[in-house]
């Protein structure tokens, strides 16, 4: 994922991000109020809520196969 | 007794003849008829006794012009039928002509409001119907921090959107909601489990933010 942080000029900030560095087509835009670090601050919350939100078109994880569970073990 | 006036030296052996001659009005008086350019001449006097000279050629000719722009019988007719088929017309006189010029003039007072109103966008309307949704609503999670931030339920906020909807999703925790000057002290309070509707004019985009009051509160958001 990445970012771009954008100073609006009248105490809010822009906060742009893309996944798609991750070969995910979304693409995502908010506005914060406060300081620069304040919507650095915020820039995780954002990108959760969108991978919680778009969960559907990431990639989900790739399920662990019984059998080298049990090779570890044993 | 007349007597007619006779020449005085007729020619010899022939009777004096009669004079060419005329009788004076009022008596039986005879005066020789005098003549000029081979007839008998006479001068033309008005009723006051005056001399009147008589109309020269040219002058004739100024009358003969003057005569030619003179409407004929046929014209005059023409005219009389015309005169007679609006003469019981109800024709306006001046008082109801101003009448009508100063209703006129409010008239056009009237649509110079109108004109301006629809250009300022200050016309006062009234609509009716049923408010329909036209595109896809969007749904999502947000999570509202202790910074203020938009919330909205896409990736984004929606385009010409006309509706959002905001359910606090905690049990314990308000947040607040407004423009971007809220607070967690300042702003519209969202108390747990409570959900408010905010209606926008589609072509105007209008962001609405969200702070919490102590912590990550979630909140689930609709917009249409």
């Amino acid at each position: 994922m990445t970012y771009q942080i954008t100073d609006m000029g009248n105490g809010t900030h822009q906060i742009q991000v893309s996944f798609f560095d991750e070969g995910v087509e979304l693409e995502g835009e908010t506005t914060v109020k406060g300081t620069p670090e304040d919507a650095e601050r915020y820039v995780s919350v954002f990108e959760r809520d969108l991978r919680t939100n778009y969960a559907h078109i990431f990639p989900q994880p790739e399920p662990e196969e019984e059998g080298e569970l049990d090779d570890e073990i044993y | 007794m007349d007597r007619l006036l006779r020449e005085g030296n007729p020619p010899t052996g022939q009777l004096a003849s009669p004079k060419p001659q005329y009788k004076k009005p009022g008596v039986d008086e005879y005066a020789p008829v005098e003549g000029q350019h081979g007839a008998p001449f006479a001068i033309l006097k008005d009723a006051s006794g005056n001399i009147v000279s008589p109309a020269t050629e040219d002058k004739l000719e100024q009358v003969r012009q003057l005569l030619t722009g003179v409407a004929t019988e046929a014209k005059l007719e023409q005219a009389r039928v015309l005169l007679n088929t609006i003469s019981n017309k109800d024709f306006a006189t001046q008082a109801t002509l101003e009448v009508v010029q100063s209703e006129l003039a409010l008239i056009k007072s009237e649509l110079d409001n109108i004109k301006q109103n629809q250009t300022s966008g200050d016309q006062k309307v009234q609509l009716s119907g049923t408010k329909v949704v036209e595109s896809a609503p969007v749904t999502g999670i947000k999570t509202v921090t202790s910074t203020v931030a938009e919330v909205f339920a896409g990736s984004s906020r929606k385009a010409n959107r006309s509706k959002i909807v905001i359910r606090n999703l905690h049990q314990a925790v308000a947040i607040r909601i407004g423009g971007s000057n809220i607070t967690d002290t300042i702003g519209q309070s969202l108390e747990p489990g409570a959900s408010v509707e905010i209606d926008f004019s589609p072509s105007t985009a209008v962001p609405i933010y969200a702070v919490s009051t102590a912590g990550n509160v979630s909140v689930e958001v609709l917009e249409v």
